[in-house]
């Protein structure tokens, strides 16, 4: 102890001027046990999305039975914080969105009853508001007297599910018998290549946006459609040029242009707005609701699919 | 000016005394090694353990001299005193598994088998909260085996 904290000294008047000067902000991270982790050990619940059946994992209910995952997240958030990153807590997020769920289980129409329906896990991402997400897998082996850990870690763009980041390794035969401390044998010596990608990613992303997808629909009780003039152009393309003035380096696709749809997908969103506050596709594609209203008034809505997808749907609230 | 002198000079003993301490060496691999053979049925050896306190760091080191002379066999170190293991084959360890968890307890009967003679090092591993011993062992080889046979 005496020893860091004269470390820890000797860099600080080493490097204080430097320090003071600012340091690359860092991503905000969530561990989560892996769907693989979840299956493997029991904790998975169904959820009906659009008519079908669909297996997601019960992070609650694998908080509630099961120690060892709390000791394990617990084991790497400490390692990550000790790192700086900023972290964010699985159990408070699932207890926050408990208490939302008796308002907003499903998301329609002020009007006209429409719904978009969100997984479990969409909601845990928009209460959450991490920028990754950390996917741990570990299985313990018995080697002889001895335990050894294989661990995996996955780190995994919130916005698009991408995953930006990995490392795995395995833990010496040990006598030990607390995970956390098998977990850390096996990771520590990956673990700074891990940060690294992880800092490679969001540095890409203050530099060049962050990707999300938008959508726009129409309502049938909207008078007209993408194709009806405005301004001497069509709604369309006047979207179009929004989208095109409202981008980091103009960069998005247009994958989907007909006269009821359109799809713009690697949309890179400004990662924090003017007022420096963490942007999301809702947030962003608000100017978008805003500019329509205010020169052409026309109303819209927003609907948001966790944190990374937003469809405006013209016509209404 | 003298007194900012002296300061700085504790400070940087101080800070000798933590470098002292020292990171695991890069050639260290974990593994017990014969340091030589005592003819009396007792071997010395050099065994790694790590733990979150020193004490647990060489309670460890006992445990994998015991382990490895039992099951892995002692293949590193001085040429003349290497030694097969005790219990050899597969599963050996999972055939007497109940006798074994008991054996390797913190408190269990693999210390009749071991004596710290000294500790060689302590060192840390990078970014770890863990200590990591080296220990000079002598181990009651003889008195071992005899425990062994009385499982078969």
């Amino acid at each position: 102890m005496v020893c860091r904290v004269l470390w820890g000294l000797l860099l600080l008047l080493l490097q204080g001027p430097l320090y003071v000067s600012g340091q690359a902000k860092k991503p905000t991270i969530m561990v989560v046990p892996s769907d693989v982790w979840c299956n493997t050990n029991g904790f998975m619940q169904s959820f009906e999305n659009q008519g079908k059946i669909q297996k997601i994992s019960d992070y609650k209910r694998a908080l509630q039975e099961s120690a060892d995952l709390i000791a394990a997240i617990s084991k790497i958030n400490e390692l990550m914080a000790e790192r700086g990153f900023p972290l964010k807590n699985l159990e408070s997020a699932l207890k926050s969105i408990e208490q939302e769920e008796a308002e907003s289980a499903v998301l329609t129409s002020g009007t006209s009853g429409a719904e978009l329906q969100e997984t479990p896990l969409d909601k845990l991402k928009k209460v959450a508001q991490a920028d990754i997400w950390i996917q741990l897998t570990w299985t313990v082996h018995q080697v002889g007297p001895k335990r050894s850990v294989t661990i995996n870690l996955q780190g995994l763009d919130a916005y698009t599910d991408k995953q930006i980041a990995g490392s795995s390794g395995t833990s010496e035969p040990s006598f030990t018998a607390e995970i956390p401390v098998l977990l850390e044998e096996g990771i520590l010596a990956h673990l700074d290549n891990f940060n690294a990608q992880l800092q490679t990613h969001f540095d890409d992303l203050f530099a060049n946006g962050r990707e999300i997808q938008l959508r726009i629909r129409v309502w049938n009780s909207f008078d007209g459609d993408l194709e009806s003039i405005y301004a001497d152009e069509e709604l369309g393309i006047l979207i179009e040029d929004w989208v095109y003035d409202n981008t980091v380096e103009h960069r998005f696709s247009t994958s989907t242009a007909t006269e009821t749809t359109m799809v713009f997908e690697q949309v890179r969103m400004p990662i924090y707005d003017e007022r420096n506050r963490a942007t999301d596709a809702r947030r962003w594609s608000r100017g978008l609701q805003q500019y329509l209203m205010e020169k052409f008034q026309i109303q819209s809505k927003i609907l948001t699919k966790g944190l990374g997808q937003a469809t405006l749907i013209i016509g209404e609230k | 000016m003298k007194k900012v002198n002296l300061w700085g000079w504790i400070f940087l003993l101080l800070l000798g005394g933590c470098i002292s301490q020292g990171r695991l060496p890069s050639n260290h691999t974990g593994q017990t090694e014969c340091l030589g053979d005592l003819f009396d049925g007792h071997i010395r050896v050099r065994a790694w353990g790590a733990g979150l306190t020193k004490p647990d760091a060489i309670q460890m080191a006992q445990k994998n001299a015991v382990s490895d002379l039992l099951f892995e066999g002692i293949r590193r170190g001085n040429p003349g005193c290497q030694q097969p293991p005790l219990m050899p084959g597969p599963n050996a360890y999972e055939r007497h598994a109940a006798f074994f968890e008991h054996f390797f307890k913190d408190a269990g009967d693999y210390k009749k088998f071991t004596q710290v003679e000294k500790v060689t090092g302590f060192y840390r591993i990078a970014g770890s909260r863990q200590f990591v011993a080296r220990v000079q062992l002598r181990m009651d080889k003889r008195g071992l085996h005899r425990e062994m046979e009385r499982l078969k």
